[in-house]
């Protein structure tokens, strides 16, 4: 389990991002990190995996303080961060030279993700373009087989294609053993795979459910204007083909979750939306 | 795999020396080429212009440029840590900061030394074949440094364990700006012991301090000439383990 703890992190001083946020994952579900650009959604990720120190409070992995960057920690756990950057080095040597720090690295899996990206072991790294390198890493996170996969933004950098392979690949690595954090600002990229949706605003976790409770408290549909001033809607965005809205599940249909829609509910009626639950 | 979950484990400072030698080769295999190269020239150069090989001008500039080499590289040995992009890798590797820390001392320490050694006696040793081809005499065979050699190596580990601070420590222009803070701290050291021996020391009938061990009263004299040396001594000794622990805890603290 990843528990943050009254976690407390500013980058100047008087102007704190995080505000004693306390929030707990589990394993074996997917988590949507969603957030506006400058929420802080990067940070909470690199405060979670160690690479940024809390001020106050602590993130604890299994109990374990991250910020001591134990081996023990660290071998179950892996960031994918957006921006990086790989050595002059094949993507083979590479793997060798990294992979052996995993106790429970797949070599076998890490080959099969390749092919499935329609890459090559004998590739030179700083020769790939930014998606392919992103994929190399995909590949390395989802192969070393941590308990904690951690992803920010990693559909940015893939075109339509790659995409659908991600998604293909991220669903054939769920496990029960498995815990993914994805951050995202493209939130039909993963509309599929996630279990459990968290909203980062202005330093606070605004909403942390999960999908069923979502579905079960929540109705998504598309009405028509007339329609929608008669409702008692919990939010609504007009467009030119009618109104979408969102207003509570009280008959118990099953609806698709528009995350889109659901995002920017939270945002503008983060009151509203959690009093339905 | 039990092993693999201490903090300290051989199996991994091993894995972490790897990781480092061959994501550096073509640099460390430029500089080392490019030092055996320099340093076959010049015994060449010496050959060709005194028609003799004088084994001090080779041993001399290979040192300097031992010394000199070992700065860079240590100065460079978190190079990964301080680029944003490449920094994250070496912060979550599952290595704690203690195998981190003795693995970049062991290669630009230990390693470097090795390397080093072996370019120069091979430099020295083709030398030898040029200047024996040529039929020119080689000078000065038995080439003697002026300080002991356990001081010469004590002063490299310190000077390396410095350099590991610099570079744990600056994110960019390590090299430089360890050399501005050693000379800064030094000046400072200067300008401290001036002062006190002004203050300690009396003075002289002309007005100005000296040092002439007649001055000082029989204790402070018997002090500085029996205590001193060894107190002198044992900071020298423990400047080096100082400094490493010190680049550890930079690594601990380490943030991206």
């Amino acid at each position: 389990m990843i528990q943050l703890d009254e976690l407390t992190f500013h980058y100047k001083k008087k102007k704190p991002l995080f505000d004693a946020i306390n929030l707990k994952l589990e394993i074996g579900k997917v988590y949507g990190l969603l957030g506006k650009n400058g929420a802080g959604k990067t940070t909470l990720l690199k405060n979670m995996v160690g690479l940024l120190f809390p001020q106050g409070g602590a993130c604890l992995i299994d109990g374990k303080p991250i910020k001591e960057r134990t081996p023990e920690v660290l071998q179950e756990i892996f960031i994918i961060p957006e921006q990086f950057s790989f050595p002059s080095l094949k993507i083979k040597k590479y793997v060798q030279l990294n992979a052996p720090f995993y106790p429970k690295f797949d070599w076998e899996a890490f080959m099969g993700y390749l092919r499935e990206f329609e890459l090559d072991a004998d590739q030179k790294l700083n020769a790939l373009s930014h998606g392919q390198q992103k994929k190399v890493i995909l590949a390395f996170g989802l192969a070393t087989n941590t308990n904690w996969l951690i992803m920010d933004e990693p559909s940015n950098g893939l075109d339509i294609s790659s995409k659908s392979q991600f998604r293909k690949i991220i669903a054939s690595a769920l496990t029960e053993e498995r815990g993914f954090i994805i951050s995202t600002h493209q939130v039909k990229d993963i509309e599929n795979l996630i279990d459990n949706i968290v909203v980062l605003e202005n330093g606070k976790i605004i909403f942390n459910r999960t999908m069923q409770e979502i579905s079960s408290s929540l109705s998504f549909s598309r009405l028509r204007k007339q329609e929608a001033l008669e409702l008692a809607l919990l939010y609504k965005e007009e467009n030119l083909g009618g109104v979408e809205a969102i207003h509570r599940n009280e008959l118990g249909e099953d609806s698709r979750i528009d995350l889109e829609l659901l995002f920017k509910g939270i945002i503008e009626e983060t009151e509203k939306i959690n009093q339905a639950f | 795999m039990k092993e693999k979950t201490n903090t300290f484990s051989i199996q991994r400072v091993g894995l972490l020396i790897k990781r480092q030698l061959v994501t550096n080769q073509s640099i460390l295999a430029i500089a080392f080429g490019a030092g055996a190269g320099i340093l076959l020239m010049i015994g060449i150069i010496n050959c060709v212009a005194d028609r003799a090989l004088d084994l001090e001008v080779m041993l001399g500039t290979g040192l300097f440029f031992f010394a000199l080499g070992s700065q860079i590289i240590t100065s460079n040995v978190f190079s990964e840590l301080n680029n944003p992009e490449k920094g994250f890798a070496y912060l979550i590797l599952p290595a704690s900061s203690l195998e981190k820390t003795v693995a970049a001392w062991i290669s630009t320490t230990i390693l470097y030394a090795l390397a080093g050694s072996l370019i120069i006696f091979l430099a020295v040793f083709l030398g030898k074949a040029f200047a024996a081809m040529w039929n020119y005499p080689v000078l000065n065979t038995s080439f003697h440094l002026d300080t002991p050699v356990d001081v010469i190596i004590i002063l490299y580990l310190i000077s390396n364990a410095l350099f590991l601070v610099g570079a744990s420590h600056f994110k960019k222009y390590n090299f430089l700006k360890t050399h501005f803070t050693l000379a800064l701290v030094l000046f400072s050291l200067i300008l401290i012991g001036a002062f006190m021996a002004w203050v300690i020391l009396p003075t002289s009938p002309s007005g100005s301090v000296e040092i002439r061990s007649e001055y000082l009263n029989y204790d402070f004299r018997l002090f500085v000439e029996k205590e001193m040396e060894y107190i002198l001594k044992g900071i020298l000794y423990l400047l080096a383990p100082f400094f490493l622990v010190v680049t550890y805890f930079k690594i601990k603290e380490r943030e991206v």
